[in-house]
């Protein structure tokens, strides 16, 4: 009989010394290909990650593109029916009731302003305001808002703020929209359920000169189905009328424009987790 | 009377503003191109210009400039559908007097075209 592997081969009935140190070999070089394989799936694994998120940010690019261009070809028509009220308010005279019309018109007429400006920001360069900021003062202020609700709703928000992390430059105003749309959605997401917490974690990314910014929720987490489109123009799975579905893009866009990144996954409590990681930048022009 | 110039590819838009500054007391005319707009500015010499910055053809940028070389007093405001700053600040840097983001306020426009009027009449 001839046993032959990788480093051992012997002639004949092995005596059982030669067979232990043939089997501990044998287990060595399975424990090392075992790592390998595990190394090789977690390449892999963030391979798809990665490809994924281009696919996702390449889609939302091309979509700000069509919407932005949609917007300002609404917005043209929206201007001439706009005038035409406001000529109307200022030259008829005209009666109670065809004057509440007339505001309801105007009122409609801003609302659909407002989605439109709302959907031409995402491939719209935007004046930046950039100052030198402090992530727990932002997300505090945003806390501090969102505190009568999160009573309203019996949530319990526990943060967590790492303690030395650096300023941050950023559009304030905009990134507490983020997280403002963020803790907004979470609230949303726990409404009717036992458990209901809201965690904020401050804390510095895996990837190098970045801070991330976990939001977590105790609600029914996002299904999978759902996963790709959760960050789509008009994606809601809220009730008619209860949201237009454009908070999480918009979301996207101001964080793609700070040269951060955005994306959601399911968390252990069967709720979800959304990561916003922010570049640490030290000048004014962050492009 | 004042004299005012609307160039805008939507014949509506120059209809309605029409209608609007010509119940304020102006003299307006319109214009549905770039080419057209230059030879009016050269024709009835407005006091006032109200340009669409997005048209077909000849932009709202390069008429802008050629209405400089004609007249580099005239007062020109700028129309935009979507507020795209650095467009404006461009077009307020070669010379336009402001820029106003659609759907306009005719109130503000009227306060506008009136301060740039005063403002060139002294």
């Amino acid at each position: 009989v001839i046993f032959v592997d990788g480093n051992n081969s012997f002639q004949g009935s092995p005596d059982t010394g030669q067979l232990r140190k043939y089997a501990k070999d044998l287990a060595e070089v399975y424990k090392s290909e075992k790592e390998k394989r595990k190394e090789l799936e977690a390449a892999y694994d963030e391979l798809q990650q990665t490809k994924e998120m281009l696919v996702q940010s390449e889609k939302l690019a091309a979509i700000g593109r069509l919407t932005a261009g949609i917007a300002h070809e609404i917005l043209n028509p929206v201007n001439i029916i706009s005038m035409r009220l406001q000529l109307l308010s200022m030259t008829e005279e005209l009666s109670d009731r065809a004057r509440d019309a007339l505001s309801t018109c105007k009122n409609q007429l801003n609302r659909i302003v407002g989605i439109t400006k709302d959907l031409g920001q995402f491939s719209r360069p935007h004046e930046k305001q950039n100052t030198i900021c402090n992530l727990k003062d932002v997300i505090g202020h945003v806390l501090a808002l969102a505190a009568p609700q999160l009573r309203e709703e019996g949530i319990k928000a526990d943060v967590h703020y790492y303690p030395e992390l650096p300023p941050i430059l950023l559009d304030r105003n905009r990134i507490e929209q983020v997280i403002f749309n963020v803790i907004a959605n979470a609230i949303a997401a726990m409404i009717g359920r036992e458990t209901k917490i809201l965690r904020v974690i401050t804390k510095p990314a895996s990837t190098e000169d970045y801070i991330q910014t976990l939001i977590s929720d105790t609600g029914s987490g996002i299904d999978s189905a759902n996963m790709n489109k959760i960050f789509d123009p008009f994606f809601t799975t809220k009730d008619v009328g209860q949201g237009t579905g454009l908070g999480l893009y918009i979301s996207y866009s101001i964080i793609k424009e700070h040269g951060g990144r955005l994306w959601a996954e399911n968390n252990e409590w069967g709720g979800a987790t959304f990561s916003i990681e922010l570049p640490i930048r030290k000048t004014t022009n962050p492009n | 009377m004042e004299r005012i110039l609307v160039v805008d590819d939507e014949i509506e838009v120059c209809n309605v503003l029409q209608e609007f500054l010509s119940s304020k007391g102006y003299e307006v005319y319109s214009a549905l191109d770039g080419p057209t707009a230059i030879s009016k500015v050269k024709e009835v010499r407005p006091h006032i210009v109200l340009l669409d910055i997005i048209m077909p053809g000849m932009g709202g940028i390069d008429v802008l400039k050629e209405i400089g070389e004609v007249d580099s007093r005239v007062g020109v405001i700028m129309v935009t559908a979507v507020a795209d700053h650095e467009l404006a600040k461009r077009a307020i840097e070669l010379g336009a007097y402001d820029y106003l983001t659609k759907p306009m306020d005719l109130d503000y426009l009227e306060t506008v075209v009136l301060v740039k009027i005063i403002d060139l009449l002294g």
